[in-house]
């Protein structure tokens, strides 16, 4: 039972975290991983050499 | 199919022990991706996972209220505190309950932090669910011990 109840959470989690994300992609682009992505590209990448 | 022919094939609906299995999981679910999504950059995630959570908590709270006295999906029933010293393991129910109070008292003044401006109710809230993480890993360990003694004693 607590196994089941461990990786029906890990699930769970996944899943929210899916939603969740996808929420925060597309109901306010202009915040989050877009505005990540974008800074990332403006400054050559996240490496420091 | 009529509601009675649904009722009448018990397999076709989840059992009690399935709806609280689904109801720990995405409970649990909600409130680990709410907690870790807490930064400002991703605050719709937090808010979406955080509302969730308060939704499912609703439903596990008003689903145990509403069940008959013994059934599965019976909130936790805390003994005696004196119990606790002559008994340890029955700490469990007093874990389970205010891990119930404290997600709830965290999520709710989440709602207060969202709808309010900026104010101390933000920092409040960060606290609040910060002691419900404690208290929740404080349940993990304990299911974990109790499983553990479980199997040794076999």
């Amino acid at each position: 039972m607590i196994l089941r109840m461990f990786f029906h959470t890990l699930a769970a989690t996944v899943i929210v975290a899916g939603l969740a994300g996808a929420w925060q992609v597309f109901a306010t682009p202009d915040t989050g991983w877009s505005v990540a992505v974008e800074n990332r590209q403006q400054t050559g990448g996240g490496h420091d050499d | 199919m009529t509601t009675e022919a649904l009722l009448a094939r018990p397999s076709l609906l989840p059992s009690a022990r399935t709806v609280k299995l689904v109801l720990h999981a995405l409970l649990s679910g909600a409130f680990l991706v709410a907690y870790a999504t807490g930064d400002e950059d991703t605050y719709a995630m937090h808010l979406a996972a955080g509302y969730l959570t308060l939704v499912v908590l609703t439903a596990r709270i008003g689903a145990g209220i509403t069940v008959s006295l013994g059934h599965s999906l019976q909130l936790p029933r805390p003994g005696r505190l004196s119990e606790l010293v002559k008994r340890p393991w029955s700490a469990m129910p007093w874990l389970t309950a205010s891990l119930l109070v404290a997600t709830a008292v965290a999520g709710i003044s989440g709602i207060f932090a969202d709808q309010l401006p900026r104010s101390l109710i933000g920092h409040l809230h960060e606290g609040l669910g910060e002691a419900a993480m404690d208290i929740a890993l404080a349940h993990i360990l304990f299911v974990v011990a109790v499983w553990l003694r479980g199997r040794f004693r076999r």
